[in-house]
């Protein structure tokens, strides 16, 4: 120490500083007891750190470390959350958890967690910062954004988030301000797998839920619950449960051996991008064999079984091998097997099968599977359970109202010409795109809200409802597609995960004012303006409701466990005193004082009391029957009343909308198509392509599902590699950089390969590589240019199993912002970062953290992995706009 | 205890709260005020053995220029992930008696605001159970306490809940060259651990 102190330096120190104080000769009198009764205090006694049961308080809350949103309870032990457990009422998860649930505990106490609102000082992305207060932090976003909505220009506030899970409470904010720009990443997520799902059973079935608990025959198409898929944990348990007790069998084709193939009774490594092939070849077998339940599809499909017959004559087993490698003695033999579980058979898919140019027909491929064997609602079978939140809708009938509290503004006005919609901003969108949205369909038109939240050459991520496009959010900000006066980020950690996200958000021309709310700090919030620190899920209150694999209806509530932390509010509070701020009627949509009052306003017809609700976190109607055949049920006398029926089509109708369909003389409510079927074939697909100009002999304009390769993978030459990412079990996409325990199982994304890829490339296991990976082929944004995407260098792992056409990294690892924990000290990607490396070392360098971060490379480790999401192209799928993550080619060389 | 231990415990008592204040707060009008008391400035410059680079700082002209610079300094160091964190967190320490300290932090507080009426500023009150300069400060108010009983739970409560994480801290604090004031500031933080706070 430089300058040593003795203890009568100190006290003179003490002293004056005390006399400042004010405090006087005798003390504090205020600092005493608060009754003269109580025992002694001995801290000695005070100081027992293990989490003692008959003390702690059990509170139940759903977990928010995935979407997955499972229902847990929280131990609280000395106003501190100690430990989750699952909660067993979760007719979901029934109990279960998964390790990211003690995350939450991670990242409500990490020591680096944003705790106050920050100002930037410097430049943006400088990150220099200073504290201010609530008051003045919302005061100057009030007065950035009030013009806005004063001027008539209530759209150049932009919502973007990445996680919003208050269920319609940040859309009340969004359309009380009058902006249509609530922009999300479900594109990025699983959008191309929700379309051919809507295409085929109507828009209240984006999601299904396979009676997994009752099935004997699992076929899986690319989905991997073991890892990560939203509900995959409620997948998890139901899938090991039927296969360890009733011998159900589980087949998987995956492009690596992931935590889901290592649990199958069989896995296929299969070339990427070539699951519609199997299934077509399976669809042939089945037909072939006369397993297909033919009874069942002349019933409820929208397309005769002949024709079916006609398009898969060609898609033989031997025909699927040739382009998946999948041996087609197994693909005949897993085809008869599963047609013969029927009805207690289903198929699973995901980002596998769906992220890929030709992903959304192999999805709808694999989908006619399910139709064919007619498993679809049966007990075992590929169910459909209500999901949306909890409003009446199909499937949700006969349960209690639950709607959120308050008056409800109105939705933003669509863009257009004429009366009825908003002219103003229409009119400053570039000439072509007025053009093409005026070419719409009128539905479509209705539904048309600008360039960022509808994009008009992807009518079909907004035709069934709002999907979006999230990754061509900064490139069309950039193009100037939009003017943007206030951008305000909520938990989305797209400049991290997007590579044209950071220039964008750098440029202050392009995005003249950053409101960051998170929890923590992370790559977003650094080029922010002012940073709003929100609670985490153990410290706030919502709504919940989801789809159930139970397949009856259930809601929870998310609680506090114990109050935000430091300074942080709830998202909830923030948008409320922002509202209020900003006033012109706004705040009449936020009049409430207590978040607590709010919930049970929304929960209040819910049969049981308010405090038992929130002693057992869940409801659900026990009584109520299973959502099986949910289309054969016989409509009610209410429902049927003032009705009539079509004569050609025998759809039952009211006020000029189907409710129902005759079949064998009865009404029934069939499925939620606008034709009451099972819509195989689709005129939406040719219709959406031909109004955005994609050729008609295009994959993704057909009609019904087709086959077609890949553009990227027609020609791979032997090196060429197709570049896989992934997602661990124990992280998320951001936030889980911050969670030691969960770093310490993964901190690193190595290269995995085929052991003999490794030989034919000269590679030896640790070796470094660079990766180049290429922009895409297809009719895509930017597709068909030459040239690399971006490049890195990381080491490389031999791994059996893999396909030996694949390479694959995860990606959620090589933070250059974050915490100690998450921050990489690797390079980063190039050219995006080029000549950036990643200078962030361990703070605290005298102290012990460098070496509990065991695996930096101050103690030998590797640095903590590689950030390779600026080396993947923005690549959206035609019409859909699903990011095609998995058609990424490129060659590996070692370094 | 005797009229020296009163006035040694208030000493004590007000050494721990300016502490405290200092790693919550930056620094504003008020903090300057006291750390211009003869006394109190004093021994911040370091006596006749000075910290030149400390006296300078304390003594420029504290216009809004200097008040923002003080404030970005105070975030780098206290609040963003790459400075040096006033949390403590059990994770960050491989010594078991400094993990123990840590673990205790939420019982020992939640004991003591049950039997104590403790009065914090703002700027403390929002920081949470486990931030230094919040122990610091509870540990500065018991001292200063009326009553005699309550007055000698400081050391005991601030060795249970803080040593020696917070010699640690205080260490790496000491370090820093972003400010030459928290520089000095953790050195001064780091003799109180020393001199009043060590167990042994
Ligand atoms: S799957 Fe795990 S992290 Fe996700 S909600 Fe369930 S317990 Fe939480």
């Amino acid at each position: 120490m430089a300058n040593d102190l003795s203890r009568r330096d100190l006290l003179k120190l003490g002293s004056g500083a005390a006399a400042a104080l004010g405090i006087g000769a005798t003390g504090l009198p205020l600092v005493k007891r608060l009754s003269q009764d109580a025992p002694p205090i001995d801290i000695a006694k005070l100081t027992a750190n293990k989490i003692d049961y008959t003390k702690a308080k059990p509170v139940p809350t759903i977990c928010f470390g995935c979407t997955t949103h499972c229902g847990v309870v929280g131990w609280v032990q000395d106003g501190r959350v100690r430990r989750i457990d699952g909660n067993p009422l979760d007719p979901n998860s029934k109990g279960n958890i998964c390790s990211k649930a003690q995350g939450m505990i991670s990242y409500t106490y990490y020591p680096e967690r944003l705790l106050y609102p920050l100002k930037r000082v410097g430049k943006r992305g400088e990150g220099k910062w200073k504290r201010i207060s609530w008051d003045g932090a919302l005061d100057e976003i009030a007065a950035k954004m009030k013009p806005l909505r004063e001027e008539g220009r209530p759209e150049e506030f932009v919502f973007h988030y990445g996680c919003d899970k208050t269920k319609g409470y940040t859309k009340k904010f969004t359309n009380a301000f009058g902006t249509p720009h609530r922009l999300n990443r479900r594109s990025i997520c699983s959008s191309n797998r929700r379309a051919p799902l809507m295409s085929f059973y109507g828009r209240e079935f984006e999601w299904e839920s396979q009676d997994f608990e009752n099935t004997r025959y699992i076929v899986n198409f690319g989905g991997n619950p073991m890892e990560a898929y939203q509900g995959g944990l409620y997948m998890m348990h139901r899938i090991q449960s039927a296969r360890v007790d009733r011998s159900a069998r589980m087949v998987t084709f995956e492009v690596r051996p992931s935590a889901t193939a290592s649990v199958s009774d069989e896995y296929f490594p299969i070339m990427p991008g070539t699951d519609g092939a199997v299934a077509f070849a399976m669809i042939h077998t089945i037909l072939r064999e006369g397993l297909e339940n033919e009874a069942f599809w002349n019933r409820w499909a929208n397309y005769p079984l002949e024709e079916v017959r006609k398009l898969v004559a060609e898609y033989t087993p031997q025909w699927a091998e040739d382009i998946s490698g999948v041996p087609a003695a197994d693909i005949e033999r897993i085809a008869i097997e599963f047609a013969r579980a029927a009805p207690a058979c289903c198929t699973m898919s995901n980002r596998g099968s769906a992220k890929h140019y030709n992903g959304v027909q192999s999805d709808r491929a694999i989908r006619m599977l399910d139709v064919l064997v007619g498993n679809v609602g049966k007990l075992g079978g590929f169910c459909l359970s209500s999901l949306r939140g909890w409003a009446g809708r199909y499937g949700q009938e006969g349960l209690p109202k639950l709607s959120q509290p308050g008056p409800k503004p109105s939705d933003p006005k669509p863009w257009g010409l004429g009366e009825g919609y908003l002219e103003e901003p229409f009119k400053k969108l570039p000439e072509e795109v007025q053009e093409r949205v005026l070419g719409f369909p009128e539905k479509w038109r209705k539904s048309y809200f600008g360039e960022l939240a509808t994009p008009s050459e992807y009518p079909l991520a907004w035709h069934w409802y709002q999907m979006r496009v999230g990754q061509l959010v900064y490139p069309y900000i950039k193009e100037g597609r939009q003017k943007v006066g206030v951008y305000m980020s909520f938990t989305l950690g797209a400049s991290y995960g997007y590579p044209d996200a950071r220039e964008v958000l750098l440029d202050e021309s392009l995005i003249p004012f950053h409101v960051a709310i998170d929890i923590g700090y992370g790559e977003q919030t650094a080029l922010a303006d002012i940073i709003l620190p929100e609670a985490t899920s153990l410290e706030r209150w919502d709504h919940h409701s989801t789809n159930n694999y139970g397949l009856v209806p259930y809601t929870g509530v998310r609680q506090p466990l114990v109050p935000p932390s430091g300074e942080t509010r709830s998202v909830q509070i923030i948008l409320r005193d922002l509202a209020r701020k900003i006033g012109g009627g706004m705040q009449d949509y936020f009049d409430f004082e207590s978040e607590e009052d709010y919930y049970r306003e929304w929960y209040k017809n819910l049969p049981v009391s308010w405090e038992e609700f929130k002693r057992r976190g869940i409801w659900m109607d026990p009584e109520r029957p299973k959502d099986y055949e949910l289309y054969e049920r016989p409509l009610t006398e209410a429902e049927l009343a003032g009705t009539e029926i079509e004569e050609n089509s025998g759809l039952v109708m009211k006020d000029g909308k189907a409710v129902g369909i005759m079949r064998d003389g009865i009404a029934v409510r069939g499925f939620n198509t606008p034709n009451k079927l099972i819509n195989i074939y689709d005129e939406i697909w040719p219709t959406a392509a031909k109004a955005v100009g994609l050729p008609l002999d295009d994959i993704n304009a057909s009609p019904i599902a087709k086959w077609d390769h890949v553009p990227e993978h027609r020609d791979l030459g032997e090196n060429d590699f197709i570049f896989t990412t992934f997602k661990w079990n124990v992280h998320t996409q951001g936030r889980s950089g911050h969670w030691k325990y969960h770093a310490e199982i993964v901190h690193t994304n190595p290269v995995f390969m085929h052991p003999e890829t490794g030989k034919a490339l000269g590679l030896e296991e640790g070796d470094e590589v660079q990766l180049e990976v290429f922009r895409p082929k297809g009719r895509t944004y930017r597709g068909g240019e030459s040239g690399v995407m971006g490049s890195f260098k990381n080491h490389v792992r031999f791994l059996k199993g893999m396909h030996p056409k694949v390479v694959a990294c995860s990606h959620h690892v090589g933070h250059w912002e974050h915490g100690a924990v998450g921050r990489s000290t690797n390079a980063l990607t190039e050219p995006a970062r080029e000549g950036h490396a990643q200078a962030n070392d361990l703070p605290l360098q005298d102290s012990d953290v460098p070496n509990r971060i065991w695996w930096s490379k101050e103690r030998g480790g590797t640095g903590g992995g590689v950030a390779i999401n600026d080396a993947l192209p923005i690549n959206p799928c035609p019409l859909v706009g699903g990011q095609n993550w998995y058609d990424n080619v490129c060659r590996v060389s070692k370094v | 205890m005797n009229e020296h231990e009163r006035r040694e415990s208030i000493a004590l008592g007000g050494l721990l709260q300016l502490l405290g204040r200092l790693l919550c707060e930056e620094l504003n009008p008020e903090l300057l005020a006291i750390l211009r008391q003869p006394d109190v400035r004093e021994i911040f410059i370091g006596g006749e053995d000075q910290d030149a680079a400390c006296a300078r700082y304390l003594a420029q002209t504290w216009n809004a220029e200097a008040f923002e610079k003080a404030a970005t300094d105070y975030c780098e160091l206290f609040v963003l992930p790459k400075g040096i964190s006033p949390l403590a967190a059990a994770w960050q320490t491989s010594n078991p008696a400094a993990e123990q300290a840590v673990t205790s932090i939420p019982k020992a507080l939640s004991s003591i605001t049950a039997n104590v009426a403790l009065t914090l500023p703002p700027a403390i009150d929002a920081t949470p159970p486990e931030h230094a300069g919040r122990l610091l400060f509870i540990g500065g108010q018991l001292a200063c306490s009326g009553d005699p009983e309550i007055a000698k739970l400081a050391r005991p409560f601030l060795q249970a809940t803080a040593m020696p994480w917070l010699e640690r801290f205080a260490g790496t604090l000491a370090s820093t060259e972003l400010s030459p004031f928290y520089g000095r500031l953790g050195e001064i933080l780091h003799q109180t651990c020393d001199h009043y706070l060590a167990t042994s």
